[in-house]
């Protein structure tokens, strides 16, 4: 479908919004970017489907979720670990080693949810939805968002214990 | 006798929906009440509000990226 100027320049101000979302369901750049590719091609060839006036942010999350519902049911034995990148995010932060090295923990913590843990969180607690919202992208009723996002908070949590156990001193004994 | 306590039973599934201000006004109030008089749902709160925080401060600033040509390309098509 041929778009207006107007619908692709709506379009695009949201591909940030869209990578960002990727990254966090992928862990990695290239995978985020390609994701985010095929769902914009899949935008564009619907988007007479799109009804104007509504968010067109949400409509778009709704592609990229339902496009990775598709790939998961191509590879179906893909392994549930993904892989992250540890490089820092933005070359301008300048966090502390400490503070870079704490969040590739938080990131390796994060990429070994769950599909549904990290993209209910990344909806919610990165993108700022409200449940409402992450309900209709998920194709969920809104008290499922709600039990997923309480499980998805835990199971971060015990993922980041799990990272934060220090190795046992026996271990350090046999490595030096 | 002792007045009648009215007993209010707050879910950590509650409490999590409060950090995300999903909870309507009653609701609300309680969990707060909870929040401020119970150490366990203090911690819950505290927890949650610093994953967030390190949620955004992994992620969040993928936003100010420069978007990469060819996913501009596909619009611009």
């Amino acid at each position: 479908m041929r778009l207006t100027t107007e619908d692709a320049k709506a379009i695009e101000a949201e591909i940030p919004y869209l990578r960002r979302y990727a990254r966090a369901l992928t862990g990695g750049a290239e995978a985020a970017d390609d994701l985010v590719q095929d769902s914009l091609e899949r935008a564009i060839a619907r988007f007479d489907q799109f009804r104007s006036g509504t968010n067109l942010r949400a409509w778009l999350f709704t592609i990229v979720h339902n496009m990775r519902c598709d790939q998961h049911r191509r590879f179906v034995r893909r392994p549930t670990e993904i892989p992250i990148d540890d490089a820092p995010q933005h070359a301008s932060t300048r966090a502390s080693q400490a503070d870079a090295l704490h969040l590739a923990d938080f990131r390796r913590a994060f990429g070994r949810l769950s599909e549904p843990h990290r993209e209910v969180l990344a909806l919610v607690g990165l993108e700022g939805l409200d449940y409402q919202r992450a309900a209709v992208i998920l194709g969920v009723e809104v008290g499922t968002v709600k039990s997923r996002v309480f499980r998805a908070r835990e199971a971060l949590r015990r993922e980041q214990e799990l990272l934060e156990q220090p190795v046992p001193r026996a271990m350090w004994r046999v490595a030096a | 006798m002792a007045e009648s306590v009215e007993l209010v039973v707050i879910t950590p599934a509650e409490v999590s929906a409060f950090v995300d201000g999903e909870l309507a006004r009653e609701e609300r109030s309680d969990v707060a009440a909870c929040v401020r008089d119970d150490e366990r749902a203090a911690c819950l709160v505290s927890a949650w509000r610093w994953q967030l925080a390190q949620l955004y401060a992994a992620f969040g600033r993928i936003v100010d990226e420069p978007v990469p040509h060819r996913l501009r390309l596909i619009v611009a098509a």
